[in-house]
């Protein structure tokens, strides 16, 4: 009888087992729990602070607050007040509050993003003001609408395209300065390679009518210093003038015919690069046009979206029968 | 930072995204415009076919529907089309009334077609058909002097410059002047293949060979007629080929190759024969 009512060994150590895992999962349930709590800040002291706002549109509870991207807490409670105002209460973590002045400012954070959640984000606050006390109601700055940042940024773009625009227009004026320095470069151009050949010739000319005009006044002057009285004297100055001048003359001269060589040969390298730039300079210019006018096309099309909206909408051209008879 | 520079690029696209999203999809062509379209591929497919007589009709009524749609440069071409096709069925009386049409509807397309922002084809398609059917008559100077005042400065893409040319083509070899024809033959063929306006490069390329001849460069010539021949077998011209099968004949004889004269005679006869 004894053996009949007593329990069987192996069921009793099955039940000892279940009731063993019951316990574990039941303990790793609860420290899965807590830990979650304690990441999520459940058990971290928060105090509390307060905003009101006219509308509770994209607040609600459980929402996070960031400071400097850091949260801070979350949105605790959001009620209605009976003036139809809604009153936001915060449970910001206490290791914070020192970041919490009196002037600090909620504002609601980054509302365009696909798929994220919208947050509180706490602005503001200078070091000089005094730490906000638990409870202090904080001034709430609302978020500006999509349509208004929208228009916001267009506000900016305007002016740069005013002004790129403009600048268009400018290099499209045919006295424009653009324009003009093209066409001044090219008339310079022009007006070096029609001077350049001719000057050299000028200069050895030049040169050769000082060496002619030296030896006559040697020449004249020789006869005049014969010792015939007082002419002599008096002419005996003007021949040290004129040895000084002619001792003087040929470095003068050679220098000129240095000078000459070197700007010669400056040409002379030159000539090339100026025949090249020359040729270039008409092309160039046709080339700043043709990009000018179509830069002022471009900015003309996105100025007046119409005409773009015109050639869209006009039929695609229809064949054109072939001139040979079939 | 970089998670700001990520959520800025996703910023600009869901605003890119959004105004996308706003913009109005562009309209279709109107109903009118598109029965126009519908008669004009008709008439087209007649006329390709060698049935120019049956393009008429269809073509005509897509003068109408252009000219109710209030598409006048659209009625413009429409009309040119048909007055090639009262030309090619020999109906010339009717052709030359269509170019009076055609030249009467031609400011109103000009400005219609510049309130669009886009450059009229009407003038020059106006004065190319008057020179075309005065050539036809035999008048080769009024078709010369009608082209010289026809427009220029068209697109690379318009059919125009290529047409004009290769007319003037035309009208120089009738005259006589090979070397004058050559170089408008050249410059068409050029304008025609830009424009992808085969059957014309085709015609300009003959009218090169033509000029070839008369100067008497038959190895130049046979290329010419060649390469007409093998945009022909693309468009399926089997007429136009056959022509330039028995301009080959005739160069082939004249270089001394009797065979290849011979095979281009007999596939010229063959061709003649299936149309």
């Amino acid at each position: 009888m004894t053996a009949l009512l007593q329990a069987d060994a192996s069921w009793l150590r099955g039940l000892r087992r279940a009731r063993l895992s019951v316990v574990l999962t039941v303990a790793a349930v609860a420290g899965i729990g807590s830990y979650l709590g304690w990441k999520e800040g459940w058990f971290t002291p928060v105090e509390s602070f307060n905003f009101q706002t006219m509308s509770s549109k994209s607040l609600h509870k459980g929402m996070a607050v960031h400071l400097s991207g850091f949260k801070i807490g979350q949105v605790s409670r959001v009620e209605l007040q009976s003036d139809r105002s809604v009153r936001v209460e915060m449970a910001l973590f206490r290791q914070y509050l020192g970041f919490i002045k009196a002037d600090s400012e909620v504002q609601l954070e980054a509302d365009l993003q696909l798929g994220g959640d919208p947050s509180l984000e706490i602005t503001g606050g200078t070091y000089r003001s005094l730490n906000a006390p638990p409870g202090a109601t904080l001034r709430y700055r609302g978020q500006r609408q999509l349509y208004d940042q929208l228009v916001h940024v267009v506000e900016r773009i305007e002016p740069m395209v005013d002004n790129i625009s403009a600048l268009f227009n400018q290099a499209r004026q045919p006295q424009g300065d653009l324009q003009l320095a093209l066409h001044n470069l090219a008339d310079s151009t022009a007006r070096i390679q029609s001077w350049m050949p001719g000057f050299l010739e000028r200069t050895d000319a030049a040169l050769a009518t000082v060496n002619r005009a030296g030896g006559l006044a040697t020449n004249t002057l020789a006869p005049l210093a014969q010792p015939d009285g007082d002419l002599q004297a008096a002419l005996r100055d003007l021949r040290a003038s004129t040895a000084e001048l002619r001792t003087a003359l040929p470095p003068l001269l050679s220098d000129l015919k240095a000078l000459s060589a070197s700007l010669h040969a400056s040409a002379v390298r030159l000539e090339p690069a100026v025949d090249r730039l020359a040729t270039q300079v008409p092309a160039l210019v046709d080339e700043g046009k043709r990009t000018t006018t179509g830069a002022g096309e471009v900015v003309d099309a996105v100025k007046d979206f119409s005409l773009i909206r015109r050639k869209i909408d006009l039929p695609p051209a229809e064949p054109l029968l072939p001139t040979s008879k079939p | 930072m970089k998670q700001t520079s990520a959520r800025r690029r996703l910023l600009l696209a869901s605003a890119l995204t959004l105004l996308a999203g706003c913009a109005e999809p562009p309209p279709g062509p109107p109903p009118l415009l598109r029965a126009a379209a519908r008669q004009t591929r008709a008439g087209e497919a007649a006329y390709l076919t060698g049935h120019a007589d049956e393009a008429v009709p269809a073509l005509a009524e897509s003068v109408h529907l252009h000219l109710a749609a209030g598409d006048t440069p659209g009625a413009c071409r429409a009309l040119l089309n048909l007055a090639l096709a009262e030309r090619g069925a020999g109906d010339a009386k009717a052709a030359g009334a269509t170019a009076r049409q055609l030249r009467g509807l031609a400011p109103a397309a000009r400005q219609q077609a510049a309130e669009a922002g886009a450059v009229s084809e009407a003038d020059a398609a106006s004065a190319w058909l008057d020179a075309l059917l005065a050539l036809d008559q035999g008048d080769s100077a009024a078709a010369a002097s009608l082209l010289a005042g026809a427009p220029a400065g068209f697109a690379k893409a318009s059919p125009w410059p290529g047409r004009l040319e290769t007319l003037r083509a035309e009208i120089a070899l009738g005259q006589g002047r090979f070397a004058e024809a050559l170089a408008h033959a050249q410059a068409g063929r050029t304008s025609c293949a830009a424009a992808h306006d085969q059957s014309e490069e085709a015609r300009a390329l003959r009218l090169a060979g033509s000029a070839r001849i008369g100067l008497g460069k038959w190895l130049e010539a046979r290329a010419d007629f060649l390469a007409a021949v093998h945009l022909e077998e693309l468009l399926g011209g089997g007429a136009r080929m056959a022509g330039d099968l028995d301009h080959l004949a005739t160069i082939a004889e004249h270089l001394g190759d009797r065979e290849g004269a011979r095979l281009y005679t007999q596939r010229a006869r063959a061709i003649a024969g299936e149309h």
